[in-house]
């Protein structure tokens, strides 16, 4: 295609005009061969051994375009981009970068054709500053021995500005929220001059204000004209930010629509198959008689003498869910430990069916009838390299069901695990004997919940329960609690998601540095009065710290606390409103930002990336 | 309860002439406008059932029972530990083969005369290779227990020769008039005493187990050169060491000579193979085993099941001393053992151990194997003196490089596990139709043809 040559012989005389004859391409029937596609997979296929991950997937993406790759966990969207980003060829199909076919050969070459990725779990180095890690594989060196910042900074500086991406380039990424971490790895993509970026569902380890700062970033950033694929399965993200949805089950393309023509029912039902019920049915309330009787409860923080949990007293009764909703970081993880016995209590009772198990040991409580479903399944709820039969047998492996005289009886745990994964449906490559490190999330959990529930115990604790789950998973498991409820047990749920506390409780408890803030009912409130008493704006009168025992917990703190220990809180609380100052500029900069960049769409276009 | 789920499973087992039924019978529900989507009206078209997702991928309520390249799971298994053996006696021979490299390069005009000397002396003296076996099991099988529990043990030298000292003072303060089984359970509760010391301080204070270990092994050589001199009495100045105790004393384990061999055939070998059986069937079949090894996998998610992860942890060091404490037993009470009062280097069957139990990958039936495998190649090494061209430590070269081979265990472990049959596929995708009505891609080897699924 290239008209102008310096040097012509006469052999190439004939080669010239042979090539300055355009052929009139027809995009139509090769879409793939259009430049304007910016990326254009076509019919990719992707197995591994004998799993079909993609099956004869085709999409395609423009400039200044937000594609969402929508399916339930497992159904190929990472392997697909994990194809793009150069991390495996694929078994069959082409991939067109700019109407070029290209083989992206690994992440390096891919970087170099202009895709970068966010995954879902940061490729950072903790220790290292935010700088560092956006520099890391293309520093500039002197003699190439020496690293140099300068023109790093100044070019992340003008991409900072640009984005409005504020990130402080000195801060270790250890001592960084996760929202910000993210951050960090967007303007890694961009200090690559990535044209095309891929998001791997990045809304599962940030907190809603988070998201809404993300989105607002991914739309600055399509305003742009950079290209963004799109990986979730939360449904009002994908609602929220594309343009276009590509469905995907079980590996195969079910097809690409708009998403300005879907509701969150039709998405969902293009995403599982079947009409999605995100109301889980339940009839009303019976609570019997008292459970869990938590009373004036106080848990000390782990590395500070502050109060994790003040004077907090909660009742759950049978035939009821309770939920405690709040901001992660308010205490909830302290007192779901108080509650199961991982740690000591500073003071105030817990009370299971009238007896006082505040000294009980994990052992006691779990014989007594407290089911645990813990927040992170891979640190406290599984032993991952057991298959499912032992996990299943985790806490009562000593019982007379599973053992006798010290011996485990093995066609005993493996029928009752067989009857749990049948009843459950739990996915697994070997049923009983699939080792649960290879199992998908969504699977691992339901292992948990599985033999949580199956106890049978009084008091089903529930933690986070769907985390990083689909909707199809979610469904599940909010069926199953719902079922512990009407058998007459108790439940505690304790959640970070206001949906899920809206679909499943009773009675709605929120919580805010340790103490109760309110109690509703949820046919009563709104999810926006939630987040206010969430973030301890507002507080009910009779939850208002009196002040009898504010008094009493300062003097408390007072006696434990040294002189020298005085000093370094009043250094932290001096250094904590310093760092709520200064996000609170940074937030109100980045309104200013958006605002400035909804109002004002500058043609930027291929300004910095040439 | 149960009869709830009876209900759901007689519904999942409807045939399609009963779904139909069902169907009609149900209310007619509202149903939304087309799109215009073939897919999706075909969706909108589908029946109502309840709305409970059903699983697996056919009609078959039964879930799928093996991977789809193997018949049953038993299958697998058999195969899996079919291919770690196999890993492990390719890595011996691999080993092996680049020892006798090894040996070719150093001298080779000797090589052939050096080299039958080698194995021969190690065939010859069979007796002599399991009177070193056993310490090499009992020492392998406690690094292996405390492997288990995710933890190193670096200090069964010295609860090794603690053990084996505590049976030689007793016999010797009672005037070799015991009966070597008391002496042998003397030796496992001094080891198991031994041992839990880096275990306490693991579990409660959270110190390093191998640097407490190490010191611990430094600790007990110093103390028995100590005792070897202060006990009156005990102290032999000819061999400069501890008094022999009395070929013929009960304190003694029963041993037999036979013309073969100046080494004794006992029951030392014997203990070990029974140690060693013992504590395989505990680790995979006992609940303390389950428990210790869930502390060991992970500790956080033991305690939380009720797990009591400090008891478990101080117990599998015990164990580990245990069990080391009985091999040093077991290995003083022989005729001509004596500890020496000038050692100055920690005693070597402690880390040979530690050798033994990574070339069976902690299995400890397959620490039998490669115990005996390494007391071979030791006593083979024994052979080669300077008149036959080689240093001993041809034999300690070989070992080495066979435990650093057995690094590559887990490679091939790998390549026999593959599933082979990956290169021609046919993608038929119209094949199988799970019960949501989604077509189900499966791939089939071009030579097969799937039965069931």
């Amino acid at each position: 295609m290239d008209k102008t040559h310096d040097t012509i012989s006469d052999n190439e005389n004939v080669a010239v005009t042979e090539e300055t004859v355009t052929e009139e391409i027809d995009y139509q029937k090769n879409p793939e061969l259009n430049p304007e596609n910016v990326v254009y997979m076509k019919d990719i296929t992707r197995v591994f051994g004998t799993l079909v991950a993609n099956n004869n997937i085709t999409i395609q993406l423009k400039k200044g375009e937000v594609l969402a790759l929508l399916g339930e966990n497992g159904a190929g969207k990472s392997t697909l981009m994990s194809v793009l980003f150069g991390l495996y060829p694929p078994t069959s199909g082409e991939i067109y970068i700019r109407g070029e076919k290209t083989v992206v050969k690994d992440p390096n070459h891919a970087t170099a054709l202009g895709i970068g990725m966010v995954h879902q779990h940061f490729m950072l180095v903790e220790k290292y500053t935010a700088l560092q890690n956006i520099v890391l594989g293309v520093e500039d060196t002197v003699a190439g021995i020496f690293i140099t910042y300068k023109k790093a900074r100044e070019k992340l500086r003008v991409l900072m500005e640009k984005y409005g991406l504020v990130v402080d380039l000195d801060k270790k990424i250890s001592d960084m929220s996760v929202g910000m971490q993210q951050k960090v790895e967007i303007l890694k993509m961009l200090y690559r001059d990535s044209e095309i970026l891929i998001f791997d569902e990045p809304t599962a380890v940030l907190t809603e204000m988070e998201i809404e700062e993300l989105m607002k970033i991914i739309n600055s950033l399509k305003a742009e004209g950079k290209a963004i694929l799109f990986i979730s399965h939360k449904l009002n993200e994908v609602r929220a930010i594309s343009d276009r949805v590509t469905v995907l089950r079980k590996g195969n393309y079910i097809g690409t629509y708009k998403t300005s023509e879907y509701d969150n029912d039709g998405l969902a039902e293009l995403m599982v198959g079947k009409r999605v019920n995100f109301h889980t049915e339940k009839s009303e309330a019976n609570p019997g008689e008292v459970v869990l009787d938590i009373k004036n409860l106080c848990v000390k923080k782990a590395d500070s003498p502050k109060m994790a949990v003040e004077d907090f007293s909660l009742q759950v009764r049978r035939g009821e869910i309770i939920a405690v909703a709040g901001i992660d970081g308010n205490g909830q993880d302290e007192l779901v430990a108080a509650i199961t016995g991982l740690t000591k209590v500073k003071s105030g009772t817990i009370t299971l069916c009238g007896q006082d198990i505040t000294s009980y040991s994990i052992k006691k409580r779990n014989t007594l009838g407290v089911n645990h479903v813990p927040g992170d399944r891979h640190k406290y709820g599984l032993v991952l390299d057991y298959n499912v039969m032992y996990n299943m047998v985790l806490e009562t492996i000593s019982s007379k069901d599973n053992s006798s005289a010290g011996f485990i009886n093995s066609k005993k745990v493996n029928k009752y695990s067989d009857n749990l994964v049948e009843k459950y449906d739990i996915r697994s490559s070997m049923g009983s004997y699939t080792i649960t490190r290879g199992m998908s999330g969504g699977n691992q959990q339901k292992v948990i919940v599985a033999r949580e529930i199956e106890r049978h115990g009084d008091l089903l604790l529930v933690v986070q329960p769907t985390r990083g789950l689909d909707v199809g998973a979610i469904e599940n498991i909010h069926k199953e609690i719902v079922k512990v409820r009407d058998s007459n047990k108790a439940v505690l749920l304790v959640s970070l998601e206001i949906d899920e506390v809206f679909d499943l409780a009773d009675t709605i408890y929120t919580i805010y540095e340790g103490r109760i803030t309110g109690k509703f009912k949820p046919e009563n409130t709104t999810y926006k009065e939630i987040g206010l008493y969430e973030t301890g704006a507002a507080c009910q009168d009779e939850y208002l710290p009196s002040e009898k025992t504010v008094e009493a917990s300062d003097s408390s703190t007072e006696e434990i606390v040294s002189k020298k220990a005085l000093k370094k809180q009043e250094k932290e609380r001096r250094k904590l409103k310093k760092q709520r100052a200064e996000e609170e500029k940074l937030a109100r900069k980045e309104d200013e930002k958006a605002e400035s960049i909804t109002d004002e769409p500058t043609e930027k276009g291929g300004e910095d990336h040439e | 309860m149960s009869e709830e789920n009876n209900i759901e499973q007689t519904q999942i087992e409807q045939t399609p002439e009963e779904e139909t039924i069902c169907r009609k019978k149900k209310k007619a529900e509202k149903k939304p406008t087309k799109t215009g989507d073939p897919v999706i009206d075909s969706f909108i078209d589908s029946p109502k059932e309840n709305q409970i997702l059903t699983s697996g991928l056919l009609d078959k309520p039964k879930r799928q029972t093996g991977p789809l390249a193997y018949n049953s799971t038993a299958q697998y298994f058999m195969k899996a530990k079919f291919s770690s053996i196999a890993a492990s006696l390719i890595c011996c021979l691999a080993g092996v083969i680049l020892g006798t490299l090894v040996m070719l390069i150093l001298n080779p005009t000797k090589f052939v005369y050096g080299y039958g000397i080698f194995w021969s002396t190690g065939f010859e003296d069979l007796v002599q290779v399991l009177y070193n076996m056993a310490p090499l099991v009992f020492c392998g099988l406690s690094v292996a227990l405390c492997y288990k529990c995710g933890m190193f043990n670096i200090g069964a030298s010295a609860q090794y020769a603690l053990g084996g000292f505590s049976a030689t003072l007793v016999s010797f303060l009672l005037k070799n008039n015991v009966h070597w089984s008391l002496l042998l359970i003397i030796a496992t509760f001094v080891g198991l005493l031994v041992g839990a010391l880096p275990g306490i301080l693991k579990a409660y204070f959270r110190v390093n187990e191998v640097i407490s270990a190490i010191m611990i092994n430094w600790i007990a050589l110093y103390f028995v050169r100590m005792m070897v001199k202060t006990v009156p009495g005990f102290f032999d100045q000819i061999a400069s060491g501890t008094v022999k105790i009395p070929a013929d004393s009960i304190s003694m384990l029963p041993y037999k000579y036979i013309d073969a061999s100046s080494y004794p055939l006992n029951i030392a070998v014997i203990i070990a193979i029974v140690v060693a059986i013992v504590v395989s069937v505990v680790l995979s079949k006992t609940t303390f085993g389950y428990k210790l090894k869930a502390t060991g996998f992970n500790r956080n998610a033991a305690e939380y099941a009720g797990i009591n992860s400090k008891l478990n942890i101080v117990l599998a060091f015990a164990l580990s001393g245990a069990i080391a404490g009985l091999g040093g037993a077991c290995a003083y009470l022989l005729p001509g053992k004596i500890f020496k009062g000038d050692i100055t280097t920690v005693w070597q069957e402690g880390f040979d151990g530690i050798s033994v139990s990574f070339l069976a990958n902690g299995s400890p039936i397959g620490i039998i194997f490669s115990g005996l495998f390494i007391s071979l190649l030791k006593v083979c090494g024994k052979g080669l003196t300077v008149d036959t061209g080689f240093d001993s430590s041809a034999a300690d070269i070989t070992i080495s490089i066979i435990l650093y081979l057995s690094a590559f265990s887990l490679l091939i472990y790998n390549v026999f596990m593959k599933d082979k049959k990956k290169k021609e596929y046919k993608l038929d995708t119209q094949t199988l139709i799970d019960n949501r009505g989604d077509p189900v891609p499966v791939v089939q080897a071009k030579d097969e043809v799937k039965e069931e699924l």
